[in-house]
């Protein structure tokens, strides 16, 4: 049963009252123990209730405790060395095109908001539900008696439950990752997806058509389970690339380019009428508005080196980093002079380091500059 | 809990980061929500708590550390912290609610990760009107008239929704059995 001294306790605790109306809860509560008792245990499930609410808003991982453990060894380390310029090796970190010793120009401040990307998406169900997926272990339901699990790796499963009941049409789910995640998906026919930041990627739960077809934006790395009765297609915008049992990665964050890179197995790139075999090592990027595909050998390395935590540059103009690290890190870049986004660098680091950490590097090596405010980074000439 | 809390403090006084990986997962989250409870910010929060396990590994604090005094001496720490913070960016002490954290001591006792998991699924069992406003209050940390607005309710059925469901949460409370037992000696007593 409610009653008055239940909304007292409420607004008394939410801080919804005035001084005078204070005092006056105040003395109901000390006035025995029984009410002592009463409000402690009001006070428990109402702070309970906030923290058992708020949990799902913790997103720290124990990898950031290591990058700030990281981050302060180079503050401590870059004070001691002020002004004499010492090369660093942070564990991976390999510099192929190192210039001219150069002094240190900016470091930024240790408490920073920009972290690296994590295990994050979003599964829309077919009932139209979103789910908010992590790296917190989950069982879901779908139609037809299919169970979803998501694991701790950040990974999402999908098991179809051998039923009598066959199940007449496709159901769709569609997993959405944002700026600054990440996750892979198994599907139903074993089929291996990993979704880089900025995603959306639509798939059956269950294959039952002759081909299996999925759609993507965005950009992916696929190990397709092979099947030589039914072809694995991924349908972009307007094209589609036919597999059959292969890996490879599609790319469509570049405006107006949609970029395939074949590790292995074989692939058929057909935009319309026009079809196009791809060799394992080849890269072919179908430009949109030219209507004109391009096929080039290639060191596929670079293009897939982000679904192992690696980021790969390969000669690659500052602007193309950028892009690719502000998806990543959920930053927005400026540019004060368009030269900037034309330098060319090559380099390689774990993706989960601090963007700090691969910023000064490149200032090391190059003539830019970078600042840091909040989310926002502003690339400049030295 | 015990158990676990021998683990931790043996393994970072051994400075072994397998101890610093254990204490983050028992005690990450807690410790953040319970930074959270004075600083009404997930964000400063977790920098709060992140720091602070930095800092107990640089600073070797391992070594001073006993397993029965372990989870008084984390959230006593982290209160601190945040309370700092606190002193640097809101002075006037308008982010906090004084009434819910002042005058009477907040126990952390009850803030486990198990706790976590019970709270999350006694309210997917309330009804979805419930639901919303438990989020509304919680999560959006709206004002009562602000979801009442929201939901096309009025302020007192906000609050009649948000009291029930409160009751209906059933928590273990290790605190308030002291203070019955207190009463029971007290009865006895008298």
């Amino acid at each position: 049963m409610i009653d008055q001294d239940d909304i007292n306790l409420l607004d008394y605790i939410s801080g919804e009252l005035r001084e005078e109306e204070r005092e006056e809860v105040l003395k109901w509560i000390e006035s025995s123990i029984e009410n002592r008792v009463y409000f402690e245990q009001f006070r428990q499930n109402y702070l309970s209730m906030r923290w058992g609410t708020r949990s799902s808003l913790v997103k720290g991982e124990f990898p950031q405790i290591k990058q700030r453990l990281q981050r302060h060894k180079i503050m401590r380390y870059i004070a001691r060395c002020a002004v004499a310029v010492v090369i660093l090796s942070v564990g991976g970190l390999g510099v192929h095109s190192l210039r001219q010793e150069r002094e240190i120009t900016t470091v930024q401040q240790p408490i920073s908001s920009i972290s690296p990307g994590s295990s994050r998406a979003y599964l829309q169900l077919s009932s139209g539900e979103i789910v908010p997926v992590s790296t917190e272990e989950k069982i879901l339901k779908e139609k037809g008696g299919t169970s979803i699990t998501i694991s701790s790796a950040g990974e999402v499963l999908y098991h179809v439950r051998d039923s009598l009941v066959e199940v007449a049409d496709e159901v769709f789910n569609k997993l959405i990752v944002p700026r600054g995640g990440e996750f892979v998906v198994t599907l139903d026919d074993g089929t291996r997806v990993w979704l880089n930041s900025g995603t959306e990627f639509r798939y059956p739960t269950n294959f039952v058509t002759e081909q299996r077809e999925v759609y993507l934006k965005g950009e992916a790395y696929f190990d397709v389970k092979r099947d030589t009765t039914r072809p694995f297609v991924v349908i972009v915008n307007d094209c589609a690339v036919k597999v059959y049992g292969t890996q490879f990665n599609i790319n469509t964050h570049k405006e107006g380019v949609i970029q395939t890179v074949l590790v292995s197995g074989n692939v058929a790139f057909r935009k319309g009428d026009e079809e196009f075999r791809l060799q394992p090592g080849e890269k072919a990027e179908y430009w949109k508005h030219e209507g004109k595909v391009e096929v080039n050998q290639v060191d596929v390395s670079s293009y897939i080196a982000w679904k192992d935590g690696t980021f790969i540059f390969e000669n690659e103009s500052l602007e193309d980093i950028m892009n690719t690290l502000s998806r990543w890190y959920d930053v927005d870049v400026f540019y004060t002079s368009p030269e900037a986004k034309r330098v060319y660098l090559t380099g390689k680091m774990k993706r989960y380091k601090d963007i700090q950490e691969l910023l000064y590097f490149f200032e090391r090596i190059s003539d830019v500059k970078f600042t840091i405010k909040g989310k926002v980074i502003t690339v400049s000439e030295k | 809990m015990r158990n676990l809390d021998n683990e931790i403090c043996t393994l970072l006084k051994q400075h072994n980061v397998e101890g610093l990986k254990l204490l983050f997962s028992v005690y990450y989250r807690p410790l953040v929500l319970w930074a959270d409870t004075y600083l009404n910010n997930i964000g400063h929060a977790e920098d709060v708590v992140q720091e602070f396990f930095v800092k107990l590994w640089e600073k070797k604090f391992g070594d001073r550390l006993s397993a029965l005094t372990l989870k008084s001496y984390l959230f006593t720490a982290v209160k601190n912290q945040a309370l700092n913070v606190l002193e640097k960016f809101d002075p006037l002490k308008e982010t906090c609610d004084v009434a819910l954290v002042n005058h009477f001591q907040v126990e952390y006792d009850d803030l486990t990760e198990e706790l976590l998991s019970r709270v999350k699924a006694e309210i997917k069992k309330l009804s979805p009107r419930s639901q919303e406003v438990v989020n509304g209050v919680y999560l959006e940390g709206l004002h009562y008239k602000e979801v009442a607005q929201k939901l096309g309710i009025s302020v007192s059925t906000v609050k009649t929704l948000l009291v029930n469901a409160l009751k209906q949460l059933r928590t273990s409370c290790e605190h308030i059995n002291e203070i019955l037992t207190f009463i029971l000696y007290k009865k006895i007593t008298i």
